[in-house]
């Protein structure tokens, strides 16, 4: 089975949030359109409305969720902006790769996690952790960076250097993933 | 609390007294009350009915005894004057017991009489 | 004798519709209501605490007891009395460790995971769970007077889909309305929040008997959000206890072979355990074995829990983006916090103390019965909104046996996700979908939740052919599966069926069932309780004839031990408990005038330093 995400690539997210389509967001402002939505649309707060109006409040409030979880986060966020302006990172067929020499360096930092594991060396994990995370961060800072320049009316070739660093970030996000699962295992 | 003649007043026997008191205290309500009526039902009739009250209400007469009382609405006391209220326990159950001089005959059940 | 009347709690005003919050919980369970404003937990009568202990009792007759009786009954019936069945719930033959120091026998054969009990059929966990279920129904109905249909049950945050599903159908089988399956951290959050009125983000820290959740929440404004929860639904004070009891075969280099001998060990661990968390050492006995225990064996023996819990507590909060600074306050719920050791473990994670304001017992029920209140309609307009997660990643298998992640932990709920499949080979028919739960990356370590088969696919190239599938998760954390081909629209809807073996039309039968069988039920119930008490009635009358024989002429006394023996004959030829009743209460009547003499001396003895003056 091959995967592709549902391409409901629109600016749904940011007009039901009544924002401009943006790399910065005031989250503050974001979480109170969040709970004044909820309230006003969430199936629990219609128990009297009748079953039709439930079902679609249940549709909408979920939609708000998926939104709220989108916007919320920054690399979510840079990822929906990205596919807003055509580069959907979520399809397998996006031929964008992440340089060789990353790549390389990913599998140095692998190996060293697959002995840290099987070492049972806890400190060791929690140094691959640290320093996965803020190289992570890092890469989305500059990804986001690259997207501020380019939305809008912005050099197209900015949008292209986002989606690479966003790449890395992907990367590196499975590899703390993957740092969980050992630790995981390891408290076990 | 209304005046009553001793010999028309609904008695706490001591030990009603002190389960009173230990349940008040449990159900940390030391100022609430008992109330007492008699009700239609049971098996001969009447039958009396207890619960905790909070306050008396109009028309209630009231028994007390050291701070634990003892509420009875107009009705229910023209059945109860002069009955002793008394606690028990035997080896298989405990629970309250009216002795009520105006009830001519109990009946098996024990929750009701008739006068 | 005639019966001693019981004083009642005034009747509350109740409002058109009323709801209970249950917890229903592995060692303890509890139902609870709002009345006028205020949750308040439900008793049946004087006599009956507070928490029903979760402990089901199935007699050789047939009868079913439960609670307090049933938790008596279970050092005589070891095998025939089942306690922390939660851990069971939703689970397969496979997740059940064999090796476990339990005393329950697992019915043999292939089919979904049963006990097996004495005086009938085996019996699944979903059963057994509904027998609680079905007590607190009465309770509440009782407590409250009037007829309860509808309910909230709390379940722990950790718990998967197959747990969920199970959890439902205990509902549904005892006659329940399951208004929503509730987190019991965000049950606690609920009760905490509103006592305590405060604002910013807390910690649920819930360890109860067998399982442990933590859950980070934001209050603000009337609104529970839920950021985080993470937990491990198989740990608890029954995992420590058996921790303790190996402990000590191990100190003492014994084995205990008989279900009985592991049911007293069992108990006396837990003892232990409870008994340390006010003293600082104690002295333990099985058999001829004496050992003491400090709070530090006791602190070793668990430490192993202690890497779990930091764990979660971690994920948590990197989860819920937070650092241990921005928590507010860590409230305490179940038994277990109870534990001086694990309240040293919250500090050490959180670094503050964990709070237990509201009793960690009853909060998770009060909890319940607030959400209760609020779905049943009761309060119209509320400004009161929970928003809660699914706790664990749900994806479907791809290629490879790789996991593609739909919907991700910590999605807030309701939600839903759709992902669009093709084809990878020509011509291809049909297709399937295999739907998991869990953090892992590849399919087979994750649990497995449902497998179905796409049908129909028209023949086409690889990669045409567009499935898409949707997964929609209620506010109840229960996942719905769909699939359709766009092209041409055939379409498949799965309601992930229940691993643990029945469908709804099981759960329909066995409904109808129960309730042609609820008169039966109830005089098997009543029989049981009536013979419980001649029981405990000849014992304690041969007790009080052994010690006070002074109190009694030679032909009362053998009329007493005539009567006694005509009682015991009864008891066992009997089937009816309105017969067994008046014979106890003859005796109880016969034995009266002795009773009254023993209390008499007694109080003649203490009063006036000798006895049997009047006699």
């Amino acid at each position: 089975m091959d995967a592709e995400k549902a391409s409901a690539a629109d600016t749904s997210f940011f007009e039901l949030f009544q924002i401009e389509p943006s790399v910065d967001i005031h989250l503050p402002s974001l979480e109170a359109t969040y709970h004044r939505l909820s309230l006003k649309l969430h199936p629990d707060c219609n128990t009297h409305a009748d079953l039709k109006t439930r079902l679609h409040s249940l549709e909408q409030t979920a939609q708000l969720n998926r939104a709220y979880a989108t916007l919320s986060n920054p690399q979510r966020r840079a990822l929906y902006l990205l596919k807003i302006y055509g580069i959907n990172l979520e399809d397998s067929q996006n031929p964008l790769q992440a340089p060789l020499s990353f790549l390389n360096h990913m599998l140095e930092l692998r190996e060293q996690l697959q002995q840290a594991s099987l070492s049972r060396q806890t400190d060791k994990l929690e140094n691959l952790e640290r320093f996965a995370t803020e190289a992570m961060e890092k890469k989305l800072e500059l990804g986001c960076q690259c997207l501020r320049d380019g939305l809008g009316h912005g050099p197209p070739e900015k949008l292209q250097q986002a989606a690479l660093h966003l790449v890395c970030v992907r990367y590196w996000q499975r590899f703390l993933e993957d740092v969980e699962c050992f630790q995981e295992e390891l408290s076990s | 609390m209304s005046e009553v003649a001793q010999e028309k007043a609904v008695h706490i026997s001591d030990s009603a007294f002190q389960r009173l008191q230990k349940l008040l205290a449990e159900r940390q309500t030391p100022s609430a009350g008992l109330r007492i009526e008699v009700r239609g039902g049971g098996c001969s009739g009447l039958s009396y009915g207890m619960e905790w009250a909070d306050e008396p209400v109009e028309g209630d007469v009231v028994f007390e005894r050291s701070g634990v009382r003892v509420f009875v609405d107009a009705k229910s006391y023209l059945y109860l004057a002069g009955s002793e209220l008394v606690y028990v326990e035997t080896l298989t159950s405990a629970g309250f017991r009216l002795n009520n001089p105006n009830a001519k005959a109990n009946c098996g059940c024990g929750k009701s009489f008739s006068c | 004798m005639s019966e001693l009347l019981q004083i009642r709690e005034p009747k509350k005003p109740s409002p058109p519709t009323q709801a209970v919050g249950i917890d229903l919980g592995t060692t303890h369970s509890l139902v609870a209501t709002v009345a006028q404003g205020q949750p308040t937990c439900l008793v049946a009568d004087e006599e009956d605490a507070l928490l029903l202990p979760s402990v089901v009792h199935y007699s050789a007759n047939g009868s079913v007891v439960v609670g307090k009786y049933a938790k008596q009954l279970a050092s005589q019936f070891p095998e025939d009395t089942l306690s922390s069945v939660k851990r069971f719930m939703g689970k397969n033959r496979s997740d059940v460790d064999a090796m476990q120091l339990k005393t329950y026998r697992l019915a043999p054969g292939e089919g979904p995971l049963a006990f097996q009990v004495s005086g009938g059929p085996a019996v699944s966990p979903v059963e057994v769970s509904a027998e609680i279920l079905r007590i607190l129904k009465q309770r509440a109905c009782a407590a409250l007077s009037s007829k309860i249909t509808q309910a909230v049950i709390t379940v722990p945050a950790y718990f998967d889909n197959a747990q969920r599903q199970a959890t439902q159908d205990a509902g549904k089988l005892a006659g329940l309305e399951v208004l929503r399956l509730l987190n019991e951290p965000t049950a606690a959050a609920l009760a905490y929040g509103l006592q305590s009125k405060k604002q910013g983000c807390f910690v649920v820290f819930d360890l109860g008997g067998g399982t442990f959740d933590i859950s980070i929440l934001k209050l603000k404004e009337g609104i529970f959000e839920v950021k985080a929860t993470a937990g491990d639904s198989a740990l608890g004070g029954d995992d420590f206890d058996l921790s303790i009891a190996q402990a000590l075969l191990q100190k003492w280099d014994i084995e205990v072979p008989t279900p009985f001998q592991k049911y007293v060990l069992l108990e006396a661990a837990r003892q232990l355990k409870e008994r340390l968390s006010h003293e600082t050492k104690v002295e333990i006995r099985f058999e001829a074995h004496v050992a003491e225990i400090t709070r530090e064996d006791l602190r070793q023996w668990i430490a192993p829990f202690f890497k779990r819990i930091h764990f979660a507590c971690k994920r948590a909060l990197k989860d819920a983006g937070l650092a241990k600074e921005d928590i507010q306050a860590i409230v305490l719920v179940g038994g277990s916090t109870r534990m001086p050791c694990v309240q040293s473990w919250v500090e050490e994670i959180f670094g503050k103390p964990g709070l237990a304001e509201v009793d960690p017992e009853k909060v998770v029920a009060m909890g319940a019965a607030i959400q209760a209140q609020l779905l049943c309609g009761a309060t119209k307009d509320s400004e009161l909104l929970l928003l809660d997660v699914i706790p664990l990643s749900l994806g479907l298998e791809t290629m490879g046996g790789m996991v593609e992640k739909l919907l991700l932990r910590n999605s807030t709920l309701p939600a839903k996700a759709t992902q669009l499949f093709t084809t990878f080979q020509d011509g291809q028919s049909g297709m399937d979908i295999h739907v998991v739960q869990g953090e892992r990356e590849m399919a087979k370590d994750c649990r497995s939740l449902a497998k179905f088969h796409l049908k129909g696919i028209p023949p086409m190239a690889a990669g045409l052919a567009r499935v898409e599938v949707g997964f929609s998760v209620d506010a109840n954390g229960l996942l719905s599966v769909e699939a359709h081909e766009l092209a041409t629209g055939i379409q498949q809807r799965v309601v992930v069926q229940p691993s643990h073996g029945l469908s709804e039309e099981d759960i329909e039968q066995m409904l109808k069932a129960s309730i042609r069988h609820a008169q039966e039920d109830i005089f098997s119930r009543l029989l049981a309780e009536q013979q419980m008490e001649a029981k405990r009635m000849l014992a304690e009358l041969s007790k009080q004839m052994g010690e006070h024989s002074e109190c009694l002429s030679v032909e009362e006394a053998s009329a007493l031990s005539e009567a006694a023996k005509q009682l015991e004959t009864l008891l066992e030829t009997t089937q009816e408990a309105a017969k067994l009743r008046n014979a106890i209460l003859a005796l109880d009547n016969q034995a009266k005038n002795f009773t009254e003499r023993i209390m008499n001396s007694s109080i003649n003895s203490v009063l006036q330093g000798h006895s049997m003056s009047e006699f």
